[in-house]
C-alpha cells in the first residue's frame, strides 16, 4: 500500500526527524552501555518509527544525546498531530502518531524496569 | 497448545464409546451420520494407503442433518486426516515408521468399528417391523463393521510412535492471553515463509531483524519473570537452571540481533520507504498483545502479578515456545534470504567498507547518480561477513533457546510442520518412500509369511 508524505510542512517534518533521529541515537548509545537490558522490547516500535518517517540510519549521529527519549518522542507525535495532510496521508499521519507513541511507552517501560 | 494426532485419536476413541446407547433409531438420520462418517474414515485410511473396500450407501439422504454422535465423530476423524494432510516434507518422515502407521490404522478401523456397532444395535433394537431402508442400512453397517475388524486384526502394534506426535501447523486459537499470543506467533512465521527470499528487500529485512529482536527481547522478560517466581511457585531445581541458561542464550542472542542491526547500516539494496510485509502488520499485532501482557499504564508488571500462579506459567511457557519457535524459523528464513540476495547480486555494500576491506578496490569512475555514487555492487560473500556472521549467530542461539524452551514445555517430540506447501495427496507420500500401496483384496501377507510385519 503506498501511502503518501505530505509535501508541505516542511518546518515540522525537519523539526520531528530531528527529535527522532536524536532520541534513537540516545537509546542506542544506552543499549550499546547496558548490553543485558531489556532494550530490544522497543526495537521493533523503534523501527517502525523511523520506517514511517523514512529516517534511514546509514551515518553516525553528530549531535547531543538527550536524557529522556521517551519525551522528544512524545513531543514528536505531538507536532504530528498538527500535520496537515492530504486525504491519502491521513492513514500515514495517524499511524506515525501511533507508532511515535507506543515507542515513547516502550522507551518508557523499559527504563521504568532498569530503575526498580 | 497444539492438538496432536494421538491427542485426536484419544478423543476420536471416547466419542465412539460414548456412542453406545446414544445413537437415535431414525433410520434415515443414521444414514446421514454413518455416510459422513465412512467418507471421513476414507479420506483418513488413505493417507495409510489403504482403501476401504465398502461402498457408501447408495441412499437419498436429503437434507437430514445426521445423528450428532455420529457427526461428532466424523469430525474428529475428519480432523485428524486433515492434520496428516498439513504435514511438510520433513515431518512426513514419520509416515516411514510402518508400526506405527500400522497401530494408526488399527486405532482408525477400531473405533469407527464401534461406531458401527452402536448405531447397528439402535437401528436393530427400534423394535418393530424393519422396513427394507433399516434392512438395507444394517446390512451396510455388518459389512463394514467386518470389513473394519480384519483391518484391525492385520496388526498387533498398539504403539503409534512418531506418527502420534505429529502435530497441527498453527496452535489453537483461544482468547486466554497466552494463548493468543502463541497463535499469532505462529500466524506471524507463516506470514513470513509466504513471501519468497528473491523479493526482499533491504527495508524488509531490517524489519525482519528488529520483529525477531523483539519478539526474542520479550520471551527473554517473560523466562526471567519466570525464574524469579521460581520459589514462590514452587518450580523445581532442574527447570530454573534450564530458565537460567535459556536467558543467558538469549541475551547473545540480543547482543547478536544488535550487531546485525549495525551491520544492515553498511548495506543496502533499496532507497528506504515502507515496507509492505504481511509480516510486519502481523506482528504489530502481536507486539500489541504482547505488551498488554507484560505490563499495564506504561509500566512492567512486577513478576508476582504477572504470574499469580503455576496455571499461568504454565500458560506463558506455551507462548514462549511458540514465539522461540517461530522467531527461529524466522531468523533462518532471513539468514537463507540474505545468502541467496548476496548470491543474486542484490544487496550493496558502501564504498567506505569496500575500501576498507580492499585497499587495491578502486572506486568506478563514470557517471553516477547522488545515491550510487556511495554504494558497489557485490556477489562476493566475504564483503558481506560482519552481517552474515551477526544473522547465523541469531539464529543459532534462538534455535538453541527455542530447544531448551520446548523441553520445559513438554513439546520436544511434537512434528511441527513449519513450510506451508500445498498438502501433498496420500499418494504423492506413498511414493516418496516407495512402498507398494496395499489395495488389493486377498493379498493377505500375514497369513503367508506369518513372520512379516505389515508395513
Amino acid at each position: 500500500m503506498k501511502i503518501t508524505k505530505p509535501a508541505n510542512d516542511d518546518a515540522d517534518r525537519v523539526r520531528v526527524v530531528e527529535l527522532v533521529t536524536r532520541a534513537e541515537a540516545t537509546v542506542e548509545a544506552i543499549e550499546a552501555k547496558e548490553p543485558d537490558g531489556a532494550w530490544a522490547m522497543t526495537a521493533f516500535s523503534r523501527y517502525r518509527v523511523c520506517e514511517l518517517l523514512g529516517v534511514t540510519p546509514y551515518g553516525p549521529y553528530q549531535g547531543e544525546l538527550a536524557s529522556a527519549p521517551a519525551d522528544l518522542m512524545d513531543e514528536a507525535a505531538k507536532i504530528v498531530d498538527g500535520f496537515d495532510v492530504s486525504f491519502e496521508g491521513l492513514s500515514w499521519r495517524l499511524a506515525l502518531a501511533d507508532a511515535l507513541r507506543s515507542a515513547a511507552n516502550d522507551i518508557r517501560m523499559v527504563t521504568d524496569a532498569r530503575d526498580v | 497448545m497444539r492438538a496432536t494426532y494421538e491427542g485426536l485419536l484419544r478423543v476420536a476413541h471416547r466419542q465412539a464409546l460414548e456412542m453406545v446407547g446414544r445413537v437415535g433409531a431414525d433410520p434415515l438420520e443414521v444414514a446421514a451420520g454413518w455416510t459422513a462418517v465412512l467418507s471421513a474414515t476414507r479420506r483418513h485410511m488413505e493417507w495409510f494407503s489403504w482403501e476401504l473396500e465398502t461402498r457408501d450407501l447408495a441412499l437419498q439422504i436429503g437434507s437430514r442433518e445426521g445423528d450428532p454422535p455420529l457427526k461428532a465423530l466424523a469430525r474428529t476423524v475428519g480432523a485428524a486426516a486433515d492434520l496428516l494432510a498439513t504435514q511438510d516434507v520433513v515431518t512426513a518422515t514419520a509416515f516411514d515408521h510402518h508400526g506405527g502407521v500400522a497401530a494408526a490404522r488399527r486405532a482408525v478401523a477400531t473405533i469407527v468399528s464401534v461406531a458401527a456397532g452402536a448405531a447397528l444395535r439402535a437401528l436393530e433394537s427400534a423394535g418393530a417391523g424393519q422396513s427394507a431402508l433399516q434392512v438395507s442400512i444394517c446390512g451396510h453397517l455388518r459389512t463394514v463393521q467386518s470389513e473394519l475388524q480384519e483391518i484391525a486384526s492385520l496388526s498387533t502394534t498398539l504403539k503409534l510412535g512418531a506418527l502420534g506426535n505429529l502435530a497441527t501447523s498453527m496452535p489453537a486459537a483461544s482468547t486466554e492471553r497466552f494463548a493468543a499470543i502463541g497463535y499469532l506467533a505462529s500466524q506471524w512465521q507463516r506470514d513470513h515463509e509466504q513471501v519468497p527470499p528473491a523479493s526482499l528487500l533491504t527495508r524488509d529485512l531490517r524489519s525482519i531483524s528488529a520483529q525477531v529482536r523483539t519478539a526474542a527481547g520479550h520471551s527473554r522478560f517473560l523466562i526471567d519473570a519466570l525464574g524469579s517466581s521460581a520459589q514462590r511457585l514452587g518450580l523445581n531445581g532442574p527447570m530454573l537452571t534450564d530458565l537460567r541458561a535459556i536467558s543467558s542464550i538469549l541475551r547473545l542472542a540480543d547482543h547478536g540481533a544488535v550487531r546485525a542491526s549495525a551491520a544492515w547500516q553498511r548495506h543496502v539494496s533499496d532507497l528506504g520507504g515502507q515496507t509492505s510485509l504481511p509480516g510486519e502488520f502481523t506482528f504489530a499485532e502481536l507486539h500489541s498483545l504482547l505488551r498488554d501482557a507484560v505490563s499495564t499504564d506504561g509500566r512492567v508488571l512486577p513478576a508476582n502479578e504477572l504470574i499469580p500462579s503455576q496455571a499461568t506459567a504454565k500458560a506463558i511457557l506455551g507462548a514462549v515456545d511458540e514465539m522461540l519457535h517461530s522467531a527461529r524459523e524466522v531468523s533462518r528464513g532471513q539468514r537463507d534470504a540474505v545468502a541467496v540476495l548476496i548470491r543474486s547480486g542484490r544487496l550493496f555494500v558502501s564504498h567506505q567498507a569496500f575500501t576498507r576491506m580492499d585497499p587495491s578496490y578502486v572506486r568506478p569512475s563514470g557517471p553516477t547518480g547522488r545515491q550510487q555514487g556511495s554504494w558497489a555492487w557485490t556477489t562476493r560473500q566475504d564483503r558481506f561477513a560482519e552481517l552474515t556472521s551477526a544473522l547465523g549467530r541469531v539464529a543459532h542461539c534462538l534455535s538453541r533457546a527455542a530447544e531448551g524452551c520446548r523441553r520445559l514445555a513438554g513439546t520436544t517430540q511434537q512434528g511441527r510442520p513449519s513450510v506451508l506447501a500445498v498438502p501433498a495427496k496420500p499418494r504423492d507420500i506413498t511414493n516418496s518412500i516407495s512402498r507398494p500401496p496395499l489395495t488389493v483384496k486377498g493379498l493377505e501377507p500375514s497369513r503367508n509369511f506369518p513372520g512379516v510385519e505389515l508395513p
